[in-house]
């Protein structure tokens, strides 16, 4: 009997290790499931399988690569990347001839720790990458060295070894990016340089005779950002501000000095740093700035210190001498409402509501230059206070020359040209043109920026204008000495119409864009300064005060061209306008809460708002009570069955070529909407913002969107081979497993600075097009990029994804990138709409502009990208907009995005990062789009779309803004890649993969196991003892 | 509850534990309903049998506490990471400080500890 027992007990025990783990093998399979796209990335597998229904497969490659094979396209793009770094590098300074170096002559020694680690891009979204096998990132070593240059290794070797090495930044970043709230500003940054003792005798002696290149580097990342109050986590280094240069950096560069023939500074970096110092020291002979170029960017920058490239990029943002003195700075960081979730206020707000945060964009209109170029004509005009000691960053009177190292849009070349303004023809609501004539007047062939500016006429203390604004730019050929080209410039009048928030248009609404009647000065210049100071010498007939940014500088007063409009107009570009941002506006909200910035007195807007309590109207966005779902209408039809599949949508000529889609407003867009379920509808919106979801109803397949602005990410994307299933082996572009390519990496491209910094809209359509290639080899359908926020600061970490301070270059460059992969069926997603300018706290954080402000900057960036349709979709910010969550921003996306811009691409939030703020209840209600969901939607008080079937099923109105945000969805999707391998005749078939036959295999192995231990245990306890009812002891029998 | 062995005090420190993790559970960031159901189900069943002993009665099925028990706590140690799945990969990635899943560890360890004292009762002789 004894024996029996204990048989029972093992039966017991072991019945208990097979059920646990079916408990575990169960909550695996759950959990894999609910991850499955995640884990089919990751092992190349797919859960769809493309059957033909007419046997043998129909021609269904609607947009087609121009490569045969994947090599001849990964080369194509290391050769786009080299020359995009080239023309990118900017050329600031360059006494003495000192560059271009000559290779055969010259040995060259890098300086600087960070020569050794250098920043090739981001992390996270605009992270770079490389195949562990074949693929380089090439350093600053070694892209020298493969351009022909005599490297001192005996500094490379110093600065691997140990006792050196332990000071670098890993892989060129220090920045600790960071998705979790922080209520307080970042604390510090490691530079990642060394002290000038590690510099050996040995070391030193080396770099005698040689020219010297210093590296100074910062990094970049996405969810971080710089901070004035920084210290340096570096032991024993120093700085003023993280963006100034450090003590073991000024050393080092001494020593570079001191052993060296010649000192050429690299600035590595994408966020502009103090460099006034280095500008004005005669003993530095050059300074480039190369950004953040990527994999393959410095074989371009050395292509441009060998002179084998002439440099001819210019400026993307402003070199201040202080990177604290913009009235931006102002209000840049970390404030807290009063009642925040962390404070001991009885109505304090809720942690998942992430409203703790705020920032007050006081600067208004004038971001970066058209700060500082503003300030400049009135203080040389004595107007508006300009030389008060309010924001001047010396303490002293105000003056130019003591705030801008190098203007927006400087930049310098090995030769010299000449640039006329022949002509300006500017037509109301029409293209404008100008007409250049560049002449290399030096003894070097070389290519020439024209860049087109405006000064729009001022009257005091009316409108806010800025002196200067870019209004177009072109690009010559690469001109031989003495040779000249002709450059038209076409551009929109309405990128220097000024938002007037009290225009009264004729039709009874307040908003307008207005052209003042008045004199416009239309100006070129090697930069924004140049061509202000060309503007004011036409003006007034006087250069003797213009402040020269350097030796070089030229001013032409004779080189303006005038256009004299009569009259005001505020018509021709405000149809369907009027104010729609004046809840952005904290001073409507709360009186007299900011100060913004005016040139009718340039003493204010310098007062930090670092406290409000919002008041009750406030707290309706800082709660998300936007939208409340209620029973009303008739109520929408789901699943109509018309027999159409989203193939019908397509439009194919005689020769069975894809030739576009049917036009937006055509019936079928409405009748397939209208097929597809309820089910699919909900699950499209609430799971479709990473990979799209399919709809099977009307045969639209799943297809894969990822970052980012540099190409494709490592992080998401694992490499060319990864999101094609075996069923799709057909396809001209499938890439096999084994492919020796198969891994590579797709985000190799410079920063999105370096792209703006080479104002050649050719090669920035290149890239463009070269995404779409990879997108066709990757079988991947969109692209979250280009970025496209104004860079509001020098301190925004995420500045590398962004292209300018300037909205003009930025949505420029933009639509070249767009221009290039649209039509080659890469949907292009351009992000964050809107006003995301700071990367702490962006989840939530309440920003406020006016509405001008917010119109002529932020709003710039997108209004031509969109308005024009160049992008299938636009991924949405994290922040909010005044105090309702951009995704949920009908004022935004309906109101101007779509009813005054005419949008008509899709919307699609960014991560679900608090998925109480960002719901789907007030995305789709305001008009968003689909969301990237993540964990954080699934635990949200408000819930899942799928659990609130019944409530949604009642409320039309909601149902019928489903219906018209998939639309646009459809519209789009049709004329993408998306269709490839997708006939009428297709079937997609839903097939398990290798894994998860293997995770049921287990669950029923267990199951099996349990059940018989169960059923032995229950048979040997029969046959043993009495244990089905037991004595009242409850004993063992 | 004199006439208690070895196996059932296992399982009353298995009990207690789950008890603890019905307490820990909340500080976890993302979290399911169920796994306080799993949680709450291995302590109400614990209660009951003791409470059953105590008045004289129980029936067969509670031999098999141990079982059920641990079966509960490994659901509830594994549907506990269901929507954390993202978070771990953002601390792994150090997107976010790893204070953000130490509630889950904590979580984790006395889930699974409860479950794996189940598992050794189960060998043991409940009552003597």
């Amino acid at each position: 009997m004894k024996g029996k027992k204990k048989t029972g007990r093992l039966w017991r025990g072991l019945t208990s290790i097979t059920a646990s783990l079916l408990a575990i093998a169960v909550g695996a399979t759950g959990i894999a499931s609910a991850n499955a796209a995640f884990i089919n990335v990751r092992l190349g597998t797919s859960n769809y399988k493309y059957v033909d229904q007419a046997g043998e497969k129909s021609d269904s490659t609607y947009f087609k690569s121009e490569y045969t094979e994947l090599t001849d396209l990964i080369e194509a793009k290391n050769l786009l990347a080299e020359q995009i770094a080239a023309e990118g590098t900017v050329l600031l300074k360059n006494q003495n001839q000192a560059l271009p170096i000559q290779t055969g002559k010259e040995k060259v020694t890098l300086w600087g720790l960070n020569s050794h680690n250098p920043t090739l891009g981001g992390m996270i979204g605009s992270s770079t990458s490389v195949a562990k096998k074949g693929q380089v990132a090439y350093s600053l070593e070694q892209a020298l060295k493969e351009k022909g240059f005599d490297v001192n290794q005996t500094m490379i070797d110093l600065y691997s070894s140990d006792g050196v090495s332990k000071y670098a930044r890993a892989m060129g970043h220090s920045l600790n990016p960071s998705f979790g709230p922080i209520y307080e500003n970042p604390s510090s940054y490691a530079i990642g340089e060394a002290p000038a003792s590690v510099y050996t005798d040995e070391a030193l002696s080396s770099a005698e005779g040689t020219a010297a290149i210093v590296v100074i580097s910062r990094d970049c990342s996405e969810a971080a950002d710089y901070n004035p109050a920084m210290t340096n986590a570096t032991e024993g280094d120093s700085f003023e501000r993280p963006l100034a240069l450090s003590t073991y950096e000024k050393d080092m560069i001494e020593l570079a000095k001191k052993h060296s023939t010649k000192v050429i500074v690299m600035l590595n970096t994408t966020n502009p740093l103090e460099i006034d110092a280095l500008k004005q020291d005669t003993e530095i002979d050059s300074i480039l700035w190369v950004g953040a170029p990527g994999v393959n960017g410095f074989l371009g920058v050395a292509n441009v210190l060998n002179g084998s490239e002439n440099p001819s990029g210019h400026l993307p943002d402003t070199f201040a001498v202080s990177s604290t003195s913009s009235p931006a700075m102002t209000n840049f960081g970390v404030y807290n409402y009063t009642n925040n979730s962390s404070s001991d206020a009885a109505d304090k707000m809720a942690k998942e509501n992430k409203s703790d945060w705020f920032v007050v964009e006081n600067e208004g209109i004038y971001n970066g230059y058209k700060y500082y170029e503003t300030r400049y004509e009135d203080s040389l005009n004595g107007a508006g206070s300009a030389t008060t000691t309010e924001g001047s960053s010396t303490g002293q009177a105000w003056n130019y020359k003591a705030e801008v190292s190098y203007p927006f849009g400087y930049g310098i070349s090995y030769t010299t040209f000449k640039q006329e303004l022949k002509s300006v023809d500017v037509k109301l609501g029409e293209d404008s043109t100008a007409t250049v004539t560049v002449t290399n007047t030096g003894d070097v062939a070389g290519k020439s920026a024209a860049q087109l500016y405006v000064q729009v006429p001022y009257t005091e203390n009316g409108l806010e204008k800025s002196s200067i604004q870019l209004v177009g730019y072109a690009k010559t050929d690469v001109l031989e000495p003495g040779a000249s080209q002709d450059l038209t410039i076409t551009f929109t009048a309405d990128l220097f119409a000024s938002y007037d928030e009290n225009a009264v248009k004729a039709d009874g609404t307040q908003g307008a864009w207005v052209l003042e009647a008045g004199d416009y000065f239309f100006a070129v210049g090697n930069g924004a300064h140049e061509a202000l100071n060309n503007v004011i010498g036409k003006k007034t007939g006087n250069t003797d005060k213009l402040v020269m940014t350097a030796s070089d500088d030229q001013i032409a007063a004779d080189n303006v061209q005038v256009w004299k409009l009569a009259t005001t107009d505020m018509e021709t570009y405000s149809k369907n306008v009027q104010n729609q941002l004046q809840d952005m506006d904290i001073n409507k909200l709360i009186p007299e809460t900011a100060q913004y910035t005016t040139r009718s007195d340039w003493s204010k807007g310098w007062k930090t708002v670092d406290s409000i309590t919002p008041t009750k109207e406030m707290m309706v966005g800082l709660t998300n009570q936007l939208y409340e779902m209620t029973e009303n209408g008739d109520g929408v039809k789901w699943g109509v069955d018309s027999g159409l599949t989203i193939l019908d949508a397509m439009e194919i000529d005689a020769d069975g070529n894809f030739t576009g889609v049917k036009p937006l407003d055509d019936p079928i867009w409405d009748q397939l909407v209208d097929q597809i379920s309820f089910e699919e509808a909900i699950q499209f919106i609430e799971k479709g913002g990473d990979d799209i979801e399919n709809m099977d109803s009307i045969l639209l397949t799943r297809t894969y969107a990822n970052d980012g602005p540099l190409g494709f990410t490592y992080d998401q994307v694992a490499g060319y081979y990864i999101r094609w299933a075996e069923s799709m082996s057909n396809e001209a572009t499938y890439v096999t497993k084994d492919d020796d390519k198969a891994d590579y990496s797709m985000n190799t491209m410079p920063t999105a600075p370096v792209v703006a910094a080479t104002f050649n809209a050719e090669l920035q359509k290149s890239e463009g097009e070269l995404f779409a290639e990879d997108a066709l080899w990757a079988n991947e359908s969109s692209l979250f990029a280009p970025g496209l926020n104004i860079h509001r600061t020098p301190y925004c970490a995420r500045n590398h994804e962004y292209y300018s301070e300037d909205p003009v270059l930025t949505v420029n460059t933009g639509i070249a990138v767009c221009q290039g992969a649209e039509p080659k069926g890469l949907m292009m997603e351009p992000k964050h709409f809107a006003f995301n300018h700071q990367e702490s706290n962006r989840s939530g954080m309440s920003t406020f502009i006016n509405e001008q402000g917010a119109r002529e900057t932020e709003l710039r960036c997108f209004q031509k990208i969109m308005s024009n349709n160049e992008c299938s979709g636009i991924m949405t910010a994290f922040n909010r907009a005044g105090t309702s969550y951009v995704g949920a921003y009908s004022n935004l996306l309906t109101s101007i995005a779509r009813d005054e811009w005419g949008y008509a691409g899709w919307f699609n939030t960014d991560m679900i990062n608090g998925a109480d703020y960002m719901n789907w209840r007030d995305i789709t209600a305001a008009g968003g789009g689909n969301c990237l969901t993540t964990s954080a939607y699934d635990t949200s008080k408000i819930g899942t779309m799928s659990s609130h079937k019944s409530e949604i099923a009642k409320d039309t109105q909601f149902q019928e803004m489903m219906k018209k945000n998939i639309k646009f969805f459809l519209y789009k999707l049709a004329d993408s890649n998306a269709m490839n391998g997708t006939s009428k005749t297709t079937q997609i078939h839903y097939v398990l993969t290798w894994w998860q036959i293997t995770v049921y295999a287990l669950d029923a192995i267990f199951a099996a196991l349990t059940i018989l231990l169960i059923a032995i245990g229950v048979r040997s306890g029969r046959k043993g003892v009495n244990i089905k009812v037991l004595g009242g002891d409850g004993h063992e029998r | 509850m004199k006439d208690k062995a070895m196996g059932f005090y296992f399982t009353l420190v298995a009990a207690i534990l789950s008890l603890a993790g019905l307490i820990i559970y909340p500080s976890v960031m993302y979290r399911l309903p169920i796994v306080y159901g799993f949680c709450a189900a291995a302590v109400l069943l614990t209660i009951i049998v003791v409470f059953s002993s105590f008045i004289g009665k129980t029936v067969s099925l509670f031999r098999f506490l141990p079982v059920i028990n641990s079966s509960l706590m490994a659901s509830a140690a594994v549907w506990a990471v269901y929507l954390m799945v993202n978070q771990l990969g953002y601390v792994v990635a150090e997107l976010d400080s790893k204070s953000t899943i130490m509630g889950l560890v904590y979580f984790e360890v006395v889930a699974v500890l409860s479950m794996l004292i189940n598992i050794v009762g189960a060998f043991l002789k409940q009552d003597k």
